[in-house]
């Protein structure tokens, strides 16, 4: 199943992310060194790579919990460092953290509600703990409804399965509504199936927002980490790769193939790690059918 | 040697002088236990409180005694929870900058220098709070406040303020902080940050916490009635100094109910709180 | 059923209020001049009574109480551990007498607990008459029945597949105990009744309500004479006395998980 992309770029608008070389250091080790690019709304990127490739580092930086140690951060055009948190920031990137970072006592709806804290004084933070308005009511309903799960509303977050925690958090940041949907690992934990039910809701956050007119043009973008070539190719429109914390590339989805995303994963003496589910013909962890390539070929 | 090995052996060392100090020091009471007679005297108390021995009516056959023993021991409760409820107040007002990580940006909100002053400040007053014996507080209370319950309840207020205090600043500090964070990048202050992100992790354990310390502390207002006047305590007191044995019987009876009774009324309610 | 935490709160401030409103607000509340005198106490503090002789005084006074402190928490040690491993049920195969065994413990345990170690004081002096072995057994008492129940409920509450596999390499209900249940169960043990000893030392303080000499002794005398500079100094010693022992109770915590 493909997705094609049929949205008309926006003209005369700055791009949703612009980086300029930023790089995050950590005692020891280069998380991420410095990176270019920037995307535009309607666009959905796959950031791909190994663990410890930078992927994580990359989504903080954008989300703003992370400040980059060089360059310069652009979201809307404004400085992601002069931004100030709570309404401004939220309204412009949200995420879901891959461990779903719920709040495991409190019942489903004030963590989906969560998503409205940018907008809501403190007293209301408050009142809403205890009682719920039915504006906001209805408004976490539709999340979770969408989501499949309008009957878990009351629920205590801890008691939901994995996969159900996993739709509130997405239920959160739709109830937040930001222009820059980030998601770490969205999909890992989940059956192939859903999977692609949840690439499908999430890509359609995308492809749904912004104005419906002669014109669609979506005002939203979608930046996930992923490991699947599969799922990357078939629900994004654009690939960045990183490896060992440095861009591998960036380019189009339609000029990504699986074995470039599969050489991403090839360990020191090119052997898959056991387990890895690649994408093409069944090759198995010593590279059963004999190829051996030298390290350098693994780089596009 | 390890640090607990060699503690082992110190504490050792340590009991081995406590005990030569006391049972070679005078008055120690080795020569009382010894002898038959201090024995037949501790029988013949017991049959005194009993009240075998004397012709009056004992004290726990007469029911208008009870019902003014149950009298006190309705004060004594309420000076129980009085004491709860200011701690409790307190707690929860306080507890949070109590905690290392709410003032120093760990959980990720920002570091303030007077958080961290206001943990440093709230750390001492848990730390002096609960190292001074309720019985002392009271002691020093008395030229406050007039004769009652209300005494009592804020001596045993005050020393169990620091015993939550640090125990719930402590469950704080030992909680998962993902949560707490992953509210940053949906847009909460500080603030709403700490109202969804710990307090419903916190409160679960602190509830236990005060339940506990409410065993407790019924037990200990008996004892802090001996200096504030109030309840079953006072009652002991007196009943003691006038040798009314069968009354202190009476009331010995009376207070383990009631202990009895809150025990019960306290593990209930903990498996309340801890309904998940 | 999740109105069962909100039914909790409703419960709690009801009887919070209803606390309040029974204390009995007749009569004045304060004294009068009693906010002149907190004042005093107030400022006492600065500075406190820092006289070398006085400070030798309760420098002993210290001493006095940490002794019963000690002894105390010694002889419940001894008392409460058989107790607590009998209450526990980890040693007994199943069996009628080794349940009246372990009711029987748990009874003793439960009851002695519920006397606060003051009124086990003014009992016993009444009883024996005023000595060291008499506000020592005072203070046992309760100490034991406490510590007791705690080592049942750490013995009981022990992963249970390391056991397990004790049973299945062929040990006895002795040796699966004292290899196996035993050392799992210590940390949490030493660490309770270090916290345990913490405690004693405030109960040994305030015997002074009974005769026994030590500082609650030496913060009553002071206080009949309205000397607040001394009593905060005893005050200032207690306190000492108290976060020396949680300081030793943290690092051997620290050094036996290491």
């Amino acid at each position: 199943m493909n997705k094609d992309d049929n949205h008309v770029p926006p003209l005369h608008v700055p791009p949703l992310i612009e980086a300029r070389g930023i790089a995050k250091r950590y005692p020891g080790t280069v998380a991420l060194a410095p990176v270019s690019f920037s995307i535009e709304a309607g666009e959905r990127v796959a950031i791909a790579g190994p663990s410890g490739s930078g992927k994580t580092t990359l989504l903080e930086l954008l989300a703003g919990t992370v400040r980059p140690d060089q360059g310069e951060l652009l979201l809307d055009g404004r400085d992601l460092g002069r931004l100030k948190p709570g309404r401004e920031l939220s309204s412009l990137v949200g995420m879901i953290n891959q461990g779903y970072d719920l709040v495991p006592h409190l019942p489903a709806i004030h963590n989906v509600l969560a998503g409205r804290l940018g907008h809501w004084s403190l007293l209301r933070s408050m009142i809403s703990m205890v009682r719920v308005r039915p504006r906001d009511r209805r408004l976490a309903e539709a999340a979770l409804e969408e989501l499949g799960m309008a009957g878990k509303l009351y629920e205590r977050t801890s008691h939901l399965s994995g996969g159900e925690q996993q739709r509130v958090a997405v239920a959160r940041v739709m109830v937040q509504s930001p222009k820059i949907i980030l998601a770490d690992e969205p999909v890992s934990s989940l059956d192939p199936a859903r999977a692609e039910d949840m690439l499908d809701l999430m890509t359609g956050l995308i492809d749904d927002s912004g104005t419906d007119g002669p014109v669609h043009a979506p005002d939203k973008a979608l930046i996930a980490t992923l490991h699947s070539p599969n799922l990357i190719l078939n629900f994004f429109t654009r690939v960045i790769a990183l490896r060992n914390g440095e861009l591998q590339f960036d380019r189009p989805a339609g000029m990504v193939s699986v074995d470039d995303l599969d050489d991403l994963y090839l360990l020191e003496g090119n052997q898959w790690p056991e387990g890895w589910d690649h994408g093409g013909p069944d090759r198995g962890p010593d590279g059963g059918s004999g190829r051996r390539s030298d390290p350098g070929e693994a780089v596009a | 040697m390890s640090f607990s090995r060699a503690s082992f052996y110190g504490f050792l060392l340590l009991a081995a002088l406590s005990w030569a100090y006391l049972l070679l020091g005078e008055n120690s009471g080795l020569d009382e236990f010894s002898s038959s007679k201090t024995w037949s005297n501790a029988a013949g108390f017991i049959q005194e409180l009993a009240g075998v021995k004397s012709q009056a009516k004992p004290a726990f056959l007469n029911i208008d005694r009870w019902v003014d023993t149950g009298r006190l021991a309705y004060q004594t409760l309420i000076m129980s929870v009085l004491a709860m409820g200011m701690a409790g107040m307190a707690v929860l007002a306080t507890f949070l900058p109590g905690a290392r990580n709410v003032g120093n940006g760990d959980l990720g909100g920002a570091y303030s220098p007077s958080w961290s002053l206001l943990y440093y400040l709230l750390r001492v007053i848990f730390a002096v709070t609960r190292a001074v014996p309720e019985l002392v507080w009271a002691l020093l209370l008395v030229f406050f406040f007039s004769p009652g319950i209300l005494a009592g309840a804020v001596a045993l207020a005050i020393h169990n303020y620091g015993v939550l205090g640090k125990l719930s600043s402590e469950v704080v500090e030992n909680l998962d902080p993902a949560p707490a964070k992953a509210l940053r990048t949906a847009g909460a202050s500080n603030l709403q940050m700490l109202l969804y992100g710990i307090i419903p992790q916190a409160l679960p354990h602190f509830m236990t916490y005060l339940l506990y310390r409410w065993e407790v502390v019924i037990r200990t207002t008996v004892v802090v009635g001996f200096v504030s006047a109030g309840g079953l305590g006072r009652e002991l007191r007196l009943s003691l100094s006038f040798f009314h044995y069968t009354d202190v019987a009476q009331i010995i009876i009376c207070y383990l109910i009631l202990v009895l009774a809150v025990d019960l009324a306290a593990a209930w309610l903990r498996r309340l709180a801890r309904f998940e | 059923m999740p109105d069962h935490r909100r039914l909790l709160t409703l419960l709690m401030v009801a009887a919070v209020i209803w606390s309040v409103a029974s204390a009995g607000w007749g009569g004045p509340v304060f004294h009068t001049g009693g906010a002149a005198v907190l004042g005093e106490i107030a400022s006492a503090l600065f500075p406190p009574e820092l006289s070398p002789s006085f400070l030798g005084l309760a420098l002993a006074a210290t001493w006095q109480t940490l002794v019963f402190a000690v002894a105390g928490i010694t002889l419940a040690i001894v008392l409460g551990l058989p107790l607590g491993v009998i209450a526990s049920g980890a040693v007994f195969g199943p069996g009628r007498s080794s349940a009246v065994a372990i009711a029987a413990a748990r009874f003793f345990l439960a009851a002695v607990r519920s006397i606060h170690e003051l009124v086990w004081a003014v009992l016993f002096v009444a009883a024996f008459g005023l000595s060291s072995l008499t506000a020592i057994l005072a203070l046992t008492l309760p100490y034991a029945g406490i510590l007791g129940r705690i080592y049942a409920d750490l013995l009981n509450s022990v992963p249970q597949e390391p056991l397990q596999a004790l049973r299945v390499s062929g040990a006895s209900p002795f040796r699966v105990f004292l290899y196996g249940r035993l050392p799992m169960a210590l940390p949490d043990a030493v660490g309770y009744t270090f916290y345990r000893f913490e405690c004693a030392i405030r109960s040994a303080a305030i015997m002074s309500f009974v005769g026994i000499r030590g500082l609650g002794f030496e913060i009553q005398l002071s206080l009949n004479d309205l000397l607040f500079g001394q009593v905060w100094t005893l005050i200032l010693f207690l306190l000492a006395l108290v976060l020396v022992v949680d300081r030793w109770s943290s690092k051997v915590r620290r050094s036996m998980m290491s």
